[in-house]
């Protein structure tokens, strides 16, 4: 038994943030059928990595990952015969996900107001990079702009320092996550209301609200040097410090009076003079893997700057078995990460990304059993 | 819904923040057996923010009054976040199996740097180490061009408390699914979120690069190969460009009024620009040294190229799209200063 059995999604998505919001949702065990138009493919199925450099629509690496759990039904949207059967999949839908530029669900005939005289009481969530109106609704941006734009880059920097491109798709993913909770709470509303719900998120905006801590402490002001880049101005101690080996660092961040006390102890008593360099003389003599485990084992916050590979080591997510291998009908053994939320006494189905269109037959029959 | 937020940091105090935003009467426990949490706590308007629309209750939670007090507040509650190790959180009573002992139907969601079990459950973490446990901070800043043997440009954490704020948004829904779940199986449940593994499918193309590629992406990679691309300075400050495409080539050509030397038609190929970038970028310095950022930006967007301003966080307050769509709402508590503050991301 899952949190959301029962409940159908239509998933118009592309790209990031749609399927991603979708993916959160079926992993919670929503019945999940993505849309996809032959002629206008998502762009992440036509570009890599693919799996023995053999490029191919259902091979790539990155869309397989963020659309498992899911069913593929192949129709071309600006067909008129087939966009009525899109609208007859809305009629047997609880949730519409969407990512397109504002305006082009209206241009299908798929927008709100359409599908709420198929379906009174259907969501339909829209992301998009500022919001469906506005003076920017129209402006083009892709998560990295939506960095540069909502002032995350701001922040990203060394000392003094220019701005600097962020890691991570945060507009996108945490647009994703935005948009699975105001579902999930949409649903809870339609429960006792009976009513449908519509969600028109600005990707600009769940950005900006990355910052809020920063934003309401200093309103309309500049942000302090002392909060960008690897500081932390509430830490006593906070600093990334070189350790043995080729590029290899750790984190290091003394909040309280007990992490001062266990790095004192690590260092072998309170650093008499410039601290810093006591610590860095400490890490320069253990890899990052040591340091961690000596300054955990001694209740200080400590974090070694781990690569991919490492991380696919971590003893953590091999013992909660984070990483997971599927079968996928064309491309075989593929790896991908677990649900991110955890229920005990509850295993959900990890399956492997539809092949395109590989469930329009079923879900089109389906339809027809249900007229 | 009736929610005991018993968190000490940001991110359960942004899931508690979302979770009255739709209707969750939230009851702040803070547990003053422990440290008070910095960023959550130091300063009065952060404070104001994460606990907006919430009642607050003082109590040690490791004397017997303290854990009195939390079991008569959770006998009706439905959900309850915290965030501390459980070697924290057991005996104050914060675990699942003492809570569901007193309300067999209670949802408890537990935030933390790894999760609640396996060998780092006990572990300790800020929103820095855990962007570096994540695998995140290796590889940020992105498209960094290395200098010398890197070892001036070190990994960076991600920026300000954004982490916590992400895991924030996480937990709110895996309150929400919990709930949910309940309603299935008829009884509470504990949903276990850890901080680490929240952040990771971020890292989707660099995990599909390592998986397909045996390419282990660090912050001196560049993820994308076109150009011009990435943040530039012109005469204000900065801007990000960004050029995916041949009309958005086009479309700056004619913005710098047409140079000769752009009308090159091997411009219009990616491949040629990304072998000369070098060169185009020296090319259009002046031009972008010209102007201000907020005039690239307009420019750009006129012609649907996807340019950026590089915006401070105070830049945001004057953005005519946050001002049309009311993301910022008068905040005045008769103590702080009036102010503007974040809103929802949709209208609500």
């Amino acid at each position: 038994m899952m949190p959301l059995d029962g409940i159908r999604v239509l998933d118009f998505g592309h790209v990031w943030a749609g399927p991603y919001t979708a993916a959160t949702l079926a992993d919670l065990g929503a019945d999940v059928v993505k849309v996809e138009s032959p002629n206008r493919l998502d762009v992440h199925r036509r570009q890599g990595p693919y799996p023995d450099s053999e490029a191919g629509i259902n091979r790539s690496g990155v869309w397989n990952a963020q659309n498992r759990n899911k069913k593929s039904v192949a129709l071309d949207l600006t067909d008129n015969a087939q966009r009525e059967q899109a609208r007859e999949l809305v009629r047997q839908a609880d949730v519409v996900i969407e990512n397109f530029s504002p305006g082009v669900m209206k241009k299908l005939g798929l927008d709100y107001a359409t599908l709420r005289g198929i379906k009174p009481d259907i969501i339909m969530a829209s992301l998009s990079a500022f919001g469906q109106q506005g003076p920017q609704s129209r402006y083009v941006g892709y998560g990295p702009s939506l960095d540069a734009w909502s002032g995350l880059c701001s922040l990203n920097a060394y000392p003094d320092q220019p701005p600097l491109a962020v890691g991570g798709m945060f507009p996108d993913t945490a647009s994703a996550l935005y948009a699975a909770f105001a579902i999930i709470a949409a649903l809870r509303l339609r429960q006792s209301t009976g009513e449908g719900t519509y969600i028109d998120l600005s990707e600009l905006e769940v950005s900006a609200l990355l910052q809020a801590d920063l934003l309401v402490q200093f309103p309309g002001e500049e942000i302090p040097q002392a909060w960008v880049g690897n500081a932390d101005p509430y830490m006593r101690v906070q600093g990334t410090y070189p350790c043995k080996g080729d590029d290899a660092w750790i984190m290091i961040s003394v909040e309280d009076e007990a992490a001062w006390k266990g790095l004192c102890e690590v260092l072998g008593g309170e650093p008499k003079g410039d601290l810093e360099a006591a610590i860095r003389k400490w890490t320069r003599a253990h890899t990052p893997a040591q340091a961690f485990k000596k300054l955990q084992a001694h209740d200080v916050p400590a974090g070694a700057a781990l690569n991919i590979e490492q991380l696919l080591e971590d003893e953590q997510l091999v013992s909660r078995d984070f990483f997971r291998v599927v079968q996928h009908p064309e491309v075989g053994q593929q790896t991908i990460y677990a649900p991110i939320w955890r229920f005990d006494g509850v295993a959900g189905e990890t399956r492997a990304a539809p092949l395109l269109g590989q469930d329009t037959e079923a879900v089109l029959a389906a339809l027809h059993e249900v007229r | 819904m009736k929610l005991v937020d018993a968190g000490r940091g940001l991110a359960a105090g942004y899931a508690s923040r979302m979770l009255a935003s739709v209707g969750a009467r939230v009851t702040r426990v803070v547990d003053t057996s422990m440290p008070r949490d910095p960023h959550r706590d130091a300063d009065p308007a952060v404070s104001a923010y994460f606990d907006r629309s919430q009642n607050r209750i003082e109590v040690d939670l490791t004397t017997a009054e303290g854990k009195r007090d939390l079991k008569t507040l959770c006998l009706d509650a439905d959900a309850l976040i915290d965030d501390r190790r459980p070697k924290e959180s057991e005996p104050r009573g914060l675990d699942f199996a003492s809570l569901s002992a007193v309300n067999a139907q209670i949802v408890v969601t537990s935030v933390t740097p790894f999760g609640t079990t396996g060998p780092y459950r006990n572990y300790r973490g800020s929103d820095a180490v855990v962007a570096f446990m994540s695998g995140l901070g290796y590889m940020n800043p992105r498209d960094m061009p290395k200098d010398g043997d890197g070892s001036s440009q070190p990994p960076l954490k991600l920026p300000g408390s954004l982490v916590s704020i992400y895991a924030g948004i996480s937990t709110a829904g895996a309150v929400l699914s919990g709930l949910r779940l309940r309603e299935q199986t008829g009884t509470g449940h504990h949903v276990d979120v850890s901080m680490v593994e929240t952040l990771i499918p971020t890292m989707r193309r660099e995990l599909s690069k390592y998986f397909y590629e045996d390419i282990v992406s660090s912050r001196f990679m560049r993820v994308w190969k076109l150009a011009p691309w990435g943040i530039k300075k012109c005469r204000d400050g900065y801007v990000f460009l960004q050029i995916v495409e041949e009309h958005h080539w086009l479309g700056f050509v004619d913005m710098m009024g047409n140079p000769e030397w752009a009308l090159d038609k091997r411009y219009l190929e990616n491949d040629y620009r990304y072998d000369n970038r070098v060169d185009i970028e020296k090319r259009i310095a002046p031009w972008l040294a010209a102007h201000p950022k907020a005039e690239i930006a307009w420019e750009a967007q006129k012609r649907s190229v996807p340019f950026a301003a590089v915006n401070a966080l105070r830049d945001l307050a004057h953005m005519p799209q946050l001002a049309a769509r009311k993301f910022f709402e008068p905040f005045a508590d008769g103590v702080l200063p009036p102010r503007l503050i974040p809103g929802t991301p949709y209208p609500s």
